[in-house]
């Protein structure tokens, strides 16, 4: 049977998995799945495992009990757990990937490279590397998120809609996956225009329907994300509604900090060293401090340069 | 099913009614014998036809001959003629009254039934009775020819129905004609009328129907099928079959409550139709053999129903008139998306068509099963994410909405798998996931996602009747006398137009334009919903599709038709049925027509492509058009005419005439003149003699004289003209026409004395002879003419004469032509004399005057009074837009050079220093012209530098916060994948632009500077003056790193800056009092004393006043104190606090009326304050000024920082303020 068909066993793991509902996921047994899709269920559950910050290693153990001819994956999978609770010193796992042998070791050496090198372009090239390669199997669309990721987060539109284009010819159905409409609910976001905007929002909105109750976490990223489209709409009123829901969750993150920020700024409350602070004890290397600090640098060349 | 009325007329009880086959025509017969010809399109009663006597029960209009016949109480069918709307003849030979009457489909036979019990079948063409069938032992009720077969079907009182064979009529009669036939013959075949002289039978009865338990009123066939359908007294209708060898019945319909008076098969659907004396017309089910719909009338029983032998209309008699009505819409559910048109066909069946490859497809869907059998779907919308439709289908409180899945090959129309349903009225997808509901009874919009779960619940306002599609996830409101254009993601009226009842929309190609279609109205609007024209059509409007050009096409019930934008309109095309368009594409319309077809109509786009070009001043393809297609008429001369492009036109003409009044009308007199000589026409010279004196053509206005034999007018002509010679010629032709009068003329005009002596001799006048020649020193004539009349000198008594009066001679040659300054063609003429159309230029000189323009714009900038105008309440900010904000004279002081002003003007940087970005960011760059602009791309270097251009900032540091705000109020993240950097969005200033060439930022800011101004005033209240000053900075700082939209938020700006001006410098000069040393008393009075000159809001001008009073009191300056007391009297109200203690005050100071301390102020004398030193700048002396808010300064401070803004330079080079985005 088709992965990517609607009928397919792991469609509501895998949405589960990629709108972030990773304690969803976690709290399958192997046993509800038909034999063929265990693996792929555990490699979402031990992925789930990291991403909440918890150990991963017994489900990688018990994964090589059950899967032994699948050794070089839970090889990796340790390796990206490792990474997790250890950082970078203790394996290198990833430093030794030159070339994605598969997809998930692709995708993965690709968020290291940018997380723990800061090294974007490699995990761009990399990425690229793969999908052009023969390597690439048709249906495998992470590559394309996390390309598509740092394609944006690099401004470059571009290549972005490049990558739609090599996307057409695969077969429709990848339209249906949920991978396809977060990439494409980012890329309408960034092209901006009321329509595109709105369609990114009914996006996330709909998500929101899904049951988040036990991930607060992926229903901030959600809500952050709404948070940020209110904003780029310019709907004052709703997205405040937004920041008030958001609050009541107690989960924080740098990006909904930096929109935060944004929103005091259209609101005229210009005061944001608070919010500022808040944001480098999170995350000191979000892209509003570095854009901020450079800002800075250069007000404090031009105020000297004139003066002069 | 729906029945929809199209037509009522009003009058009294209706009996029998029609419909022409072609024309919009309906007759009626009327129980007062009147027969009514109504036009049911247009409502209008055509004609009334009144030669029967009592009422008139039936009519039929010919299939295709100009006749219709009519049956009535006088026992007669009268025969009438279309063409004369007169009788022709009149068929007599029924005995009873005639109940109905029609004419055979192709043979010239009239059927007619009577009381007398009788059928009767007439020749119309020789106005003979062929047959009289015999049989029904009571009335017969009704008539009627088999539409294709020999047959006959009538009704009676007595019960049955029959059916009668009349092949051998039909055999007798179309062979060769016989000798004509013997008195004899004849009186024996009307006894025996059932068989002719050689015993051929004519009409034999074929079938009895019994069932019916009374009077059967009425029988009629099936236009295909062998099936007979009756109604009678008993109440019921009742269906019949017949084969070739016997008939018989079907079944029974009941329902009705009183005498079923007629019941017939609907024309192309399996319907029965039946009305009744119950006031009700019913619908059945042919197939299911039940009620489908019943219509109900008030007080109104009915008569007779009658079906249009083609389309979808029904008429029905009742007590008050008839009503024209159609079952069911005809409009083909369908919606575009991209390149594709999907529809709904007659079958029911969902189809789409290609209209790049022209094609198309096989079904795809059946959606029979849905709703119910006679359930019409009104609207489809389609959704290309999920390859589904949303179809909304019933009326009213049954109206449903169905949301289905396409299949993902097309293979046939397949039924359904996959089908969400829900109560709608109306249901549009608004975006990928998403749709809209509304539901009419509750006034509900639904906002439903795919999985058709409610996510979102919207109360409407209850006048809310009607929802349309809009563009970009917004929908339109319909309301009974407006529009609203709403969004749904929002919840927010956008915007609002009063247009009534609108019952369609087409949206232009690109969603700027909307066109709201109302029965008889075309309303278009912008897509903010302000109007742009809007047209009435007195036929029905059914649909309109934008072309790619922005006109719109529409279609009415018979025309295709197009409107320009400002509302120029005419027909393209004549259609003979209905048709619906879906889109046009150059010179193709694609229609879908009434059967759920894609029909492709060619059009000529010729003529408003010819006026569109015209109207928009795009010359040269009005020129392209003129010279490569062939657009002639009257529509079009008219319309060049009336658009003031009468040269034009004249290229079209070649009727002289009009040729002629074009001419004139473009003065062009060679053109005129040459069709003068065509036209040879009296009234036609003297127009052009009229316009030739006025342009001073005389050559012309001798010719038409000339033409007009017009001798006095010649004269008077050459006389002013000084040609002489031809004023000779005029009295010798005068001479010949012996035109005494016009001889005499003419000697006056030469002063030939002798020649007009010679006339007063001729004609026996001799005293005037004599009178004349005395005067004159025509001695010797003068003595003739004594002698001739037989009398001396003396006797005759002449008063004393004066001197010969001469006759001024012309110093020069005749004159000619008035000069005229030689004239330039009209870009027309030149093009069409010269054929020449590519190399001509139409730019006259806007460019070149524009430059001028801007440059004064920029100087008054300059000159505008100094005084703000801005009056500001503490609670209210009311906007004072009369005045302009200022800037102070700095025409002087500015020496900003050419090159440099032009740079500065421009409003970028040079390019070199514009770093290449790409994405957003790199378009805000390209597109910015601004500070705010370049500082929310980050570019703050080019920010800052056009600051300093154009505004002289040097100190940077104050606007660290502003640029820092600008930067960050436009970027948003979205989370991206785990453990990877977000995604940066942005903020642009206007999200329904869609020309990445006007991406621009979003500044925030201007919507907060009221609420800072109130801030600054609260302060200043509170007597927070240090806080006061440091608001009133932050607005200027806000404005000068912010874009504007229009001229009027530009000037709103300026006024605040100005206002901001007088505020920090009042409130310096008043912190700057409060900090001297108490014992410099002069000093403290002086800047007392200048306080209350800055301009503030009244109130606080008053607080300032009672300052300088006080100081004043205190320092017994008493002539001062008595000023500031006067000047507090001035601006307050009378009877306040204020007022009575300045009045009591001023009282006492002028008592006093001594001066203690002298200081620099005259109250009397007008001054600028020097924000420097905080003393008077009298007009004259020189000053500096500062480029934001036009602050004064004394020269010495040239280059210093400004004391009011903190980040100016005094009295540099700058352009001025621009904050203008586009």
């Amino acid at each position: 049977m088709d992965e990517f068909n609607d009928s397919s066993e792991l469609y509501t793991i895998r949405n589960q998995f990629y709108s972030n509902q990773h304690n969803a996921v976690i709290s399958y047994s192997l046993d509800q799945f038909s034999s063929q899709y265990q693996l792929k269920v555990l490699e979402f559950q031990i992925r789930s495992t990291v991403a909440l910050g918890q150990d991963a290693s017994e489900l990688i153990d018990h994964g090589k009990v059950l899967f032994p001819e699948e050794e070089e994956l839970f090889q990796l999978l340790s390796a990206h757990n490792d990474l997790q609770s250890f950082g970078t010193d203790s394996s290198t796992y990833f430093q030794d990937v030159k070339q994605g042998k598969f997809e998930l070791q692709t995708v993965l050496t690709a968020i290291y490279l940018v997380k723990y090198e800061q090294d974007v372009n490699q995990a761009v090239s990399i990425l690229n590397e793969y999908i052009n390669s023969d390597r690439y199997n048709i249906g495998e669309l992470e590559p394309f998120l996390i390309l598509m990721n740092l394609y944006l987060y690099l401004g470059k539109i571009d290549q972005a809609a490049k990558l739609f284009e090599h996307l057409k010819i695969f077969p429709s159905f990848i339209r249906d996956s949920i991978i396809y409409h977060t990439f494409e609910a980012w890329y309408l976001a960034v092209k901006g225009e009321s329509d595109n905007i709105n369609n990114s929002y009914y996006f996330y909105d709909e998500l929101l329907n899904l049951d988040y109750e036990n991930d607060p976490i992926g229903k901030q990223k959600i809500l952050t994300a709404l948070f940020a489209l209110t904003l780029q709409m310019r709907h004052l009123p709703e997205a405040q509604e937004l920041l008030n829901q958001i609050r009541q969750l107690n989960v924080t993150s740098g990006d909904f900090i930096a929109n935060e920020i944004c929103y005091n700024y259209l609101t005229g409350s210009n005061d944001t060293r608070e919010l500022l602070q808040q944001l480098y004890q999170i995350e000191p290397n979000h892209q509003l401090l570095q854009d901020f600090a450079e800002k800075t640098k250069v007000f404090d060349e031009i105020v000297g340069k004139y003066t002069a | 099913m729906k029945m929809l009325t199209k037509f009522e007329s009003k009058s009294s009880r209706a009996k029998g009614i029609a419909f022409h086959p072609k024309r919009p025509w309906v007759l009626v017969s009327l129980h007062s014998s009147t027969i009514q010809l109504w036009d049911y399109r247009m409502g209008t009663l055509i004609d009334r036809f009144e030669d029967h006597v009592g009422p008139v029960r039936s009519v039929d209009f010919h299939p295709t001959q100009p006749l219709f016949v009519s049956g009535g109480d006088d026992y007669s069918i009268k025969v009438w003629s279309l063409v004369t709307r007169k009788c022709i003849f009149t068929l007599n030979g029924h005995l009873d009254y005639i109940r109905q009457v029609s004419f055979h489909p192709d043979l010239p036979w009239i059927l007619s039934c009577s009381d007398d019990q009788t059928i009767r079948i007439w020749n119309w063409q020789n106005r003979q009775e062929i047959a009289c069938l015999t049989g029904h032992n009571h009335y017969v009720m009704s008539a009627q020819f088999h539409p294709t077969e020999d047959l006959i079907v009538s009704a009676s009182l007595d019960q049955t129905v029959r059916v009668w064979d009349i092949s051998g009529l039909r055999k007798k009669h179309s062979a060769p004609a016989s000798s004509v036939r013997s008195f004899e013959d004849q009186l024996q075949r009307q006894q025996l009328p059932q068989q002719d002289i050689f015993g051929n039978i004519n009409a034999v009865v074929k079938y009895v129907l019994e069932g019916h338990d009374k009077g059967v009123n009425y029988a009629s066939f099936h236009p295909t099928l062998p099936l007979i359908v009756s109604s009678g007294d008993d109440r019921v209708v009742k269906l019949w079959r017949m084969s070739d060898t016997k008939a018989w019945e079907v079944d029974t319909f009941r329902g009705h409550t009183g005498n079923v008076l007629c019941a017939i098969f609907h024309p192309h659907q399996d319907l029965i139709l039946s009305v009744s004396d119950d006031k009700t017309v019913r619908v059945w089910d042919l197939n299911k053999r039940v009620p489908v719909k019943q219509f109900r009338r008030d007080h109104d029983r009915f008569w007779l129903i009658g079906a249009h032998p083609n389309m979808n209309l029904f008429g029905a008699c009742h007590d008050s008139g008839v009503m024209v009505f159609k079952l069911e819409r005809e409009r083909p559910a369908h919606t575009i998306f991209q390149n594709k048109l999907y529809y709904i066909n007659s079958e029911k069946q969902l189809q789409s068509y290609d209209y790049s490859r022209n094609e198309t497809s096989l079904p795809m869907l059946s959606l029979k099963k849905i709703g119910k059998t006679w359930s019409f779907m009104r609207t489809i919308s389609y959704n290309q994410t999920d390859n589904s439709i949303l179809v909304v289908f019933g009326e009213g409180d049954s109206s449903n909405y169905a949301l289905i899945s396409l299949p993902k090959h097309v293979t046939g129309a397949i039924e359904p798998t996959d089908i969400r349903q829900g109560e709608a009225n109306f249901a549009t997808f608004i975006s990928r996931n998403r749709f809209v509901t509304f539901i009419k009874s509750t006034k509900t919009l639904h906002v439903k996602d795919m999985s058709n779960n409610t996510t979102k619940t919207i109360q409407l306002d209850s006048s809310v009747n009607d929802v349309l599609p809009g563009q970009g996830g917004r929908i339109l409101l319909v309301k009974a006398h407006s529009v609203i254009n709403y969004d749904v993601q929002q919840r927010k009226e956008v915007a609002e137009l009063s247009v009534n009842n609108v019952k369609y929309v087409s949206w232009s190609n690109d969603g700027t334009y909307v066109a709201m279609l109302s029965k008889h109205t075309i309303t278009i609007a912008n897509r903010d919903l302000e109007l742009v024209t809007s047209m009435h059509e007195t036929i029905r409007i059914k649909s309109a599709a934008w072309d790619d050009t922005g006109v719109l096409l529409y279609s009415t019930l018979n025309h295709i038709k197009y409107t320009l934008l400002n509302g120029d309109n005419g027909i393209i095309k004549t259609l003979e049925n209905t048709l619906y368009i879906t889109k046009v594409v150059g010179n193709q319309v694609y229609c879908l027509n009434r059967d759920g077809a894609v029909e492709v109509i060619a059009i000529d786009p010729t003529e408003y492509r010819f006026k569109k070009s015209l109207v928009n001043k795009n010359f040269h393809e009005v020129l392209r058009l003129i010279k490569n297609s062939t657009l002639v008429g009257q529509n079009i001369i008219a319309y060049l005419q009336k658009k003031g492009f009468p040269e034009v036109a004249l290229h079209f003409v070649q009727d002289p005439e009009t040729r002629f009044d074009l001419a004139l009308e473009c003065s062009n007199l060679q053109v005129a003149f040459e069709q003068a000589k065509i036209l040879n026409d009296s009234q036609i010279w003297e127009k052009l003699g009229e316009e030739a004196l006025l342009q001073g053509n005389l050559e012309i206005v001798e010719y038409v004289y000339q033409q007009l034999h017009n001798f006095d007018k010649l004269s008077f002509l050459y006389l002013y003209k000084g040609d002489n010679e031809r004023l000779n010629k005029m009295t010798t032709i005068a001479e010949h026409r012996e035109d005494t009068s016009a001889l005499i003329q003419n000697t006056l005009y030469s002063n030939d004395v002798k020649k007009r002596c010679q006339v007063y001799i001729q004609n026996g006048m001799l005293p005037l002879a004599y009178t004349l020649a005395k005067s004159n020193g025509l001695v010797e004539l003068a003595a003739q003419i004594l002698q001739e009349a037989g009398l001396e000198e003396k006797d005759v008594d002449l008063p004393e004469l004066g001197g010969v009066v001469q006759l001024p001679t012309p110093i020069e040659e005749p004159i000619g032509n008035w000069p005229l300054k030689e004239s330039s063609l009209s870009f027309f003429e030149t093009a069409l004399i010269t054929g020449q159309v590519e190399n001509l230029s139409l730019e006259d000189e806007p460019e070149q005057q524009q430059q001028p323009q801007q440059q004064q714009q920029q100087q008054q900038q300059f000159t505008k009074s100094a005084t703000p105008a801005l009056e500001f309440n503490d609670e209210e900010f009311e906007d004072d837009e009369d005045d302009g904000g200022a800037w102070g004279d700095l025409d002087d002081d500015l020496d900003i050079g050419d090159e440099f002003n032009a740079q500065a003007a421009a409003g970028a940087p040079s390019p070199d220093v514009v770093p290449v970005v790409e994405g957003e960011i790199g378009m805000w760059l390209r597109n910015a012209k601004t500070p705010a602009s370049y500082a929310a791309a980050g570019a703050f270097e080019q920010a800052a530098s056009l600051l300093n251009k154009q505004l002289g900032v040097v100190n940077f540091a104050p606007l660290r916060q502003r640029f820092l705000t600008v930067y960050g109020a436009n970027k948003v993240y979205l989370p991206g994948a785990d453990d990877l950097p977000g995604i940066k969005t942005f903020i642009r200033a206007e999200n329904d632009e869609d020309d990445p060439k006007k991406f621009k930022p979003f500044i925030p800011g201007f919507e907060q500077l009221d609420e800072l101004v109130k801030i600054g005033f609260r302060h200043f209240k509170l007597n927070h003056l240090e806080d006061a000053i440091s608001t009133f900075r932050d607005i200027i700082y806000t404005i000068i790193v912010l874009n504007v939209e229009d001229e009027d938020e530009e000037e709103k700006c300026r006024q605040i800056l100005s206002l901001c001006r007088e505020y920090i410098l009042g409130l310096s000069i008043e912190l700057a009092r409060r900090a001297l040393d108490p014992s410099d008393i002069k000093r403290n009075l002086e800047l007392a004393a200048y306080f209350t000159r800055t301009q503030l809001q009244t109130d606080h001008r008053v607080n300032a006043l009672k300052v300088a009073l006080t100081q004043s009191m205190k320092a017994k300056n008493y002539v001062s104190a008595a000023h500031f007391a006067g000047e507090i009297i001035k601006i307050s109200p009378a009877g306040s606090k204020n007022y009575v203690q300045a009045e009591s005050f001023k009282l006492r100071a002028e008592t006093a009326g001594s001066e203690a301390v002298e200081i620099d102020f005259d109250p009397y004398s007008d001054f600028e304050i020097c924000s420097g030193t905080f003393t008077p700048i009298y007009p004259g002396e020189p000053s500096v000024s500062e480029a934001i808010v036009g602050a004064k300064y004394k020269p010495e401070f040239k280059g210093g920082v400004c004391s009011i803004t903190g980040v100016s330079a005094i009295g540099v080079p700058a352009s001025g303020l621009r904050i203008r985005a586009d």
